[in-house]
C-alpha cells in the first residue's frame, strides 16, 4: 500500500518540476495583456478595473511601473478580502495618477515591492493599506516640500509624460523618510535624522540609482524640511 | 524572560496544564485589559480573555523563545478580541451597557477620573487600544506596533491624536485648565 | 496644567476600569484548564501525515495524487523566480545545518523564493544571484520561518517586528531599467 504514497509524492514533484519549467525559460518581463488579465481575474467592479488598466498602461509606458512586478502583486492580491484589494489598487492608481513611481522593477523599494514583501510576511491586508497609505503620504509630502523649497520643479501632472529623473529623487527621499519614521522607530525631532536620508540618497547617487542631483538635495536639506515632510504627511489638508 | 517564567512555558509546551494555570494567573489582569480596550464591555472581554488563554496555549509551539512573551500573548489576545469586535458588529447587537460605574457614586469618588474615562470611552475604536496598551501596560511603541499590527508610526499618530482629544475634552468639561505643557 | 497631568489622569482612570472588572476573573485559571483538559489532544501535522503514510487506502491515494498534482502546479507558479537581469552575481550565503530547504527572498525577486544550494551538504547554503546596483531588502527562509537578519548585511529594518537586511551593491553608475 506504501507504493501508492510513494506515487503521489513522485507524481507531485513531478507536477512541481513541470509547473516550474515554463517560467523558468521565461527570459523577457511578461505582456502588459498578461497584467491586465491577472487584473480582471481579481473580479473586481468594471469601473475600477478599466480605471486602473489606463493607470497602469501609462505607468509601464512612462516608466512608473513594471509588468513584472505588477503581475506577481496582482496574481497574489488574491490572498486579501475583496474592499482590501480595491483600497490597495486604488492607492496606487492614485499615485499614478499623481505621477510617482509605484514600482521600480526587481532592484530598489516601492509600492508595489513592498506590497509584495508584506503579502510574503503574511501581514493582513489592513496593514498592507495603511502601509500603502503612509507611504503616498510621504510621497506627496516629499514632492510638495521639494517644490515649495525650489530643488525641484513642480510636476507636470501628465500621467503620459515619461518619469523623470526628479521624480526619482522624490521616490527615494519619501522611501528614506518612511523607512526612518516607521520601521526605525524615529521622529522628526530625531537628531539622526537628517544623516540617515543623506546617507541614504548619496550612496544611492554614487550607485548610479538615484540622477547625480540627489547628491545636491541631499546637502540642502534640513532637520526642518525633513520635520515638514513627516508634519505634511500625517496632516494630508496641509500639504 | 525569567527562568522561573521559561520553566513555566516549557512544561506547558509538555503539557502541564497545572503550568498553565500559573501563567493564566499571572498574566490574566493585563490580557483583560487589552481585550477590555478593544471590546469596551465586561462580559465580552471575560470571554475574550479565557478565549484567548485556551488559544495561546493551542499555538504556544509557534510561540518564538526569544520574543518578548507577554508581547506575543497580548498579539494572541488582541486579535482574538478584534475578531470577536467583527463577530458582534456582524450580528448587530443591541447597543453595549454603559461601561461606567453608577454616576452619583463616582462623583463622591473621582469626578476626575470618571470625566478620563468618558473621554477615552469616546474615542475612536483605533485609538483605544494603543491608550490602553502604552497607559496601562506600559508598553513601547514598538511593542504596541508588534500587538496591534500597525507601524510604529501609526502608533505614535494615534496615540498623539488621542492625548490630544482626550485633553480637548477634559478642558471643555473644566476638569484641567486650558494650558499647552 | 502640564501634560504630564493628563497622563497621570489617564494611567489612573484605566486602571480604576480595569480594576472594577477584573473580579470577573476569579477562578479563570480552573476554567481555562477545565476547557483545555475537555479538549481531545491536538496531533502534530507531523503526526498526521505520518499516520497517512503508514495507512494509506488505494481509494485516497488517488485522490492524494490528484491533489498533490495541482498543489506542484500552484506551488510551481508560485515559487518561480523571476527573470533576473545579467548584471554582476552577488553571492547571499547563510549556514542552515539540518535545514531541508532553504531559500532568498527580496526586492530583487519580488519577494519570491530562490531556492539557495548546499551541494556538499555541509549545512552553509549558497545562492548567486546577478543583480543590478542598487539597494536590495532582502530575507532567508529556512525551512519557512523567516530569517531577516543576515550577518553580512549593512543595514536592518524592522517591519511589523520581523527584521528585513539590506545590502547595496554595485558602484558602477550604469542607468538602471526594469
Amino acid at each position: 500500500m506504501k507504493i501508492c504514497h510513494l506515487s503521489v509524492l513522485f507524481v507531485a514533484c513531478a507536477g512541481l518540476v513541470f509547473a516550474q519549467t515554463p517560467l523558468l525559460l521565461r527570459s523577457t518581463p511578461p505582456a502588459p495583456e498578461e497584467v491586465l488579465q491577472a487584473l480582471e481575474a481579481l473580479g473586481l467592479p468594471p469601473e475600477f478595473t478599466a480605471t486602473f488598466s489606463a493607470a497602469l498602461l501609462s505607468g509601464f509606458a512612462t516608466g512608473r511601473a513594471t509588468t513584472t512586478v505588477s503581475l506577481l502583486l496582482l496574481q497574489d492580491l488574491v490572498k486579501l478580502p475583496r474592499d482590501q484589494v480595491l483600497e490597495c489598487l486604488e492607492v496606487i492608481r492614485y499615485a499614478l495618477s499623481q505621477g510617482f513611481i509605484v514600482d521600480t522593477g526587481l532592484a530598489g523599494s516601492s509600492m508595489m515591492n513592498e506590497a509584495r514583501k508584506f503579502l510574503a510576511l503574511g501581514r493582513s491586508g489592513e496593514e498592507i493599506v495603511s502601509v500603502l497609505r503612509a507611504r503616498l503620504g510621504f510621497l506627496l509630502a516629499t514632492r510638495s516640500v521639494l517644490v515649495r523649497s525650489g530643488l525641484i520643479s513642480p510636476p507636470v501632472m501628465d500621467p503620459q509624460v515619461p518619469a523623470t529623473s526628479a521624480d526619482r529623487v522624490v521616490l527615494e527621499l519619501a522611501w528614506a523618510v518612511g523607512d526612518f519614521i516607521l520601521w526605525e522607530g524615529g521622529s522628526p525631532g530625531d537628531p539622526r535624522f537628517l544623516g540617515y536620508v543623506q546617507d541614504r540618497l548619496n550612496r544611492l547617487s554614487a550607485l548610479g540609482v538615484c540622477p547625480m542631483e540627489a547628491g545636491k538635495i541631499a546637502s540642502a536639506l534640513t532637520p526642518a524640511m525633513l520635520a515638514e515632510i513627516v508634519q505634511l504627511a500625517f496632516q494630508p489638508e496641509r500639504r | 524572560m525569567p527562568a522561573e517564567e521559561l520553566e513555566l512555558i516549557q512544561r506547558s509546551l509538555n503539557g502541564d496544564l497545572e503550568a498553565w494555570g500559573e501563567i493564566v494567573c499571572r498574566y490574566k489582569e493585563a490580557v483583560f485589559a487589552v481585550t477590555l480596550s478593544i471590546l469596551r464591555n465586561y462580559a465580552d472581554a471575560e470571554d475574550a480573555t479565557q478565549d484567548a488563554f485556551i488559544r495561546a496555549y493551542e499555538n504556544l509551539r509557534k510561540y518564538d523563545l526569544s520574543r518578548k512573551f507577554s508581547t506575543w500573548l497580548f498579539t494572541v489576545a488582541a486579535n482574538i478580541a478584534k475578531n470577536a469586535l467583527r463577530k458582534r458588529r456582524r450580528e448587530r447587537d443591541p447597543p453595549l451597557p454603559e461601561m461606567d460605574g453608577d454616576p452619583a457614586e463616582e462623583v463622591h469618588t473621582d469626578l476626575r477620573l470618571a470625566a478620563v474615562r468618558a473621554a477615552v470611552a469616546a474615542l475612536p475604536e483605533a485609538y483605544r487600544a494603543p491608550v490602553v496598551l502604552y497607559y496601562w501596560h506600559g508598553l513601547s511603541m514598538e511593542e504596541i506596533g508588534q500587538v496591534l499590527g500597525l507601524p510604529v508610526g501609526t502608533v505614535k499618530t494615534r496615540l498623539h491624536r488621542a492625548r490630544a482629544l482626550i485633553r480637548a475634552k477634559l478642558v471643555e468639561q473644566g476638569v484641567i485648565q486650558d494650558a499647552v505643557g | 496644567m502640564r501634560w504630564d497631568e493628563v497622563d497621570e489622569l489617564l494611567r489612573a482612570a484605566l486602571q480604576k476600569e480595569v480594576a472594577e472588572g477584573v473580579k470577573r476573573l476569579e477562578g479563570l485559571e480552573e476554567r481555562v484548564i477545565q476547557e483545555l483538559a475537555r479538549r481531545p489532544a491536538r496531533e502534530s501535522l507531523w503526526q498526521r501525515i505520518r499516520e497517512f503514510l503508514t495507512r494509506p487506502t488505494p481509494r485516497w491515494a488517488l485522490v492524494g495524487a490528484m491533489a498533490a498534482l495541482l498543489l506542484g502546479f500552484a506551488l510551481g507558479r508560485l515559487t518561480s523566480p523571476s527573470p533576473i537581469p545579467q548584471w554582476s552575481p552577488n553571492l547571499f550565503v547563510i549556514a542552515a545545518p539540518g535545514a531541508r530547504s532553504v531559500a532568498v527572498v527580496g526586492d530583487f525577486s519580488a519577494w519570491q523564493p530562490l531556492p539557495m544550494s548546499d551541494p556538499d551538504g555541509d549545512g552553509i547554503w549558497t545562492a548567486s544571484i546577478p543583480l543590478p546596483p542598487g539597494r536590495y531588502e532582502y530575507a532567508f527562509l529556512v525551512d519557512g520561518k523567516w530569517i531577516g537578519q543576515d550577518p553580512l548585511a549593512e543595514e536592518y529594518l524592522r517591519t511589523f517586528g520581523e527584521y528585513v537586511s539590506v545590502r547595496y551593491v554595485g558602484g558602477s553608475r550604469e542607468n538602471l531599467s526594469s
